[in-house]
């Protein structure tokens, strides 16, 4: 716990010298920062839309805007909420926009045309290319808030405080927001896994 | 089973390790005695590994990407970005800017007190601008009546001009033996269009004390008035009797002289 309390405030210092130098327009500073968090980013994006084109334009999209509004970043404060909420916000905007339709806004649809029956080799074993298809299509099938909480949480291990700060909402309202999307991941991919509910 | 409600709350977070080590205790003790909880934790587990499962694809994709090349993507397109917004910077898109949802209020309210601006400045400043108009534009009765009586003098001496020209005519064809149709139509329509004037005209002479003029006009109307029954073929003694009736009154003569007169008035 102090290891990561003490890699946390490392991680931190670093950022800061960083930004104060892109601040000074130092384009080498940019460029390691871009490097620091490039694959947080697209992880987040590509656990969001699980479409790599997508991920790859949202991440670039994000330092873009990273560099434009640099100078609206108080010094002391933690870069990676900041950046992931970025991140956050381009990505409601673009499913908003582009997706929303496309996107599994409830893709029960598409589950319903896994045939269950091949779920489930002779000993009930889930086959794991079919089982990650369920866990992809109930993801989609979460409301963007819910998702994007439960990509937080499982995907990039933040903790529920760093989510409050990023997404600008309390902690207890994280807490809730995740144990609901937990909830409603299990209720939808039970129906396809066996799970009884 | 109430017990079961408390632990059952607390799963999610066994399975992250967020509990105090005290909870992590209970809840695996509890785990150990209660088959329903055991169940429902097994549950949970099955659906929260299988979407690690999911979190491998996001590796494979991670580690088919050539990161080295992403710094030099974005900064390319930050230099692209910077380009264009300095080659816009030279002529600033008001409309753009317009367009900037958070101008709008501010863009929507100064455009409300511009309008409340101008329209408390029409109102102040409007019944001062009248009387100044007023002030400016002002003309004396005097001048008003001296005005309308130059007037009224144009038009009759017009009047008297154009009576003339039709009463000529008149004299002309009754002297020819031979009468041309169209000639009697034309000065027939002249003639009823100089009655229609002398209507107006009546009024302005009243005013004005044009004896003299008056009386002339109203004969002058007397002869129009004979012209203007006169039929496309008329008669050698209907034309005849225009031209004695001219002769006697010696129209044309008087016409000359209340002519003069007007003249040198005007």
């Amino acid at each position: 716990m102090k290891r990561l309390k003490e890699k946390r405030t490392n991680q931190n210092e670093i950022d800061n010298e960083l930004i104060k130098k892109i601040k000074q327009k130092d384009s080498q500073a940019f460029v390691i920062l871009i490097r620091l968090y490039q694959k947080k980013i697209f992880q987040l994006a590509y656990s969001f839309f699980q479409n790599r084109e997508d991920a790859m334009d949202l991440m670039q999209e994000t330092f873009l805007r990273v560099y434009e509004k640099i100078n609206h970043f108080k010094e002391g404060n933690n870069f990676q909420n900041w950046i992931y909420r970025i991140a956050h916000n381009l990505c409601i905007d673009y499913y908003r926009k582009f997706k929303k339709r496309k996107s599994a806004s409830l893709d029960r649809e598409e589950l319903n045309k896994l045939s269950l029956s091949d779920l489930f080799n002779s000993q009930d074993q889930l086959k794991i290319q079919d089982l990650k298809e369920v866990i992809k299509k109930s993801l989609a099938a979460l409301s963007e808030k819910q998702r994007m909480i439960f990509v937080l949480k499982h995907y990039q291990q933040l903790r529920y405080s760093d989510i409050a700060q990023t997404l600008n909402i309390s902690v207890g309202t994280v807490k809730s927001l995740h144990h609901r999307a937990v909830n409603n991941l299990r209720n939808i991919a039970s129906q396809y896994l066996k799970v009884e509910k | 089973m109430k017990e079961c409600k408390k632990f059952k709350k607390n799963l999610i977070s066994f399975y992250y390790r967020e509990l105090s080590s005290k909870s992590i205790l209970l809840m695996e003790n509890h785990l150990k005695s209660c088959s329903y909880c055991r169940q429902e934790f097994h549950r949970l587990k099955q659906i929260l590994d299988g979407a690690g499962i999911f979190k491998q694809e996001i590796e494979e994709e991670i580690n088919s990407i050539n990161w080295t090349e992403v710094p030099s993507i974005i900064i390319d397109r930050i230099k692209q970005k910077e380009f264009s917004f300095e080659k816009k910077s030279f002529f600033p898109n008001l409309k753009n800017l317009l367009s900037f949802s958070s101008w709008r209020p501010i863009a929507a309210s100064f455009a409300g007190l511009f309008i409340i601006v101008i329209l408390c400045v029409l109102i102040l400043i409007r019944p001062f601008d009248r009387e100044k108009t007023r002030e400016e534009f002002y003309i004396s009765p005097i001048f008003f009546d001296q005005m309308e009586s130059s007037i009224a003098k144009n038009e009759a001496l017009d009047y008297l001009k154009q009576s003339q020209i039709v009463l000529m005519d008149i004299m002309k064809l009754t002297q020819n033996d031979r009468i041309e149709p169209w000639r009697i139509r034309l000065n027939s329509e002249k003639a009823r269009d100089l009655l229609a004037k002398k209507k107006y005209l009546n009024q302005e002479l009243n005013k004005f004390e044009m004896a003299r003029a008056k009386k002339l006009c109203r004969k002058i109307e007397f002869i129009f008035y004979e012209v203007s029954l006169l039929d496309e073929q008329p008669s050698l003694v209907q034309l005849e009797r225009i031209r004695e009736l001219l002769r006697k009154e010696q129209l044309l003569l008087k016409i000359r002289l209340v002519e003069k007169e007007l003249e040198n008035e005007v």
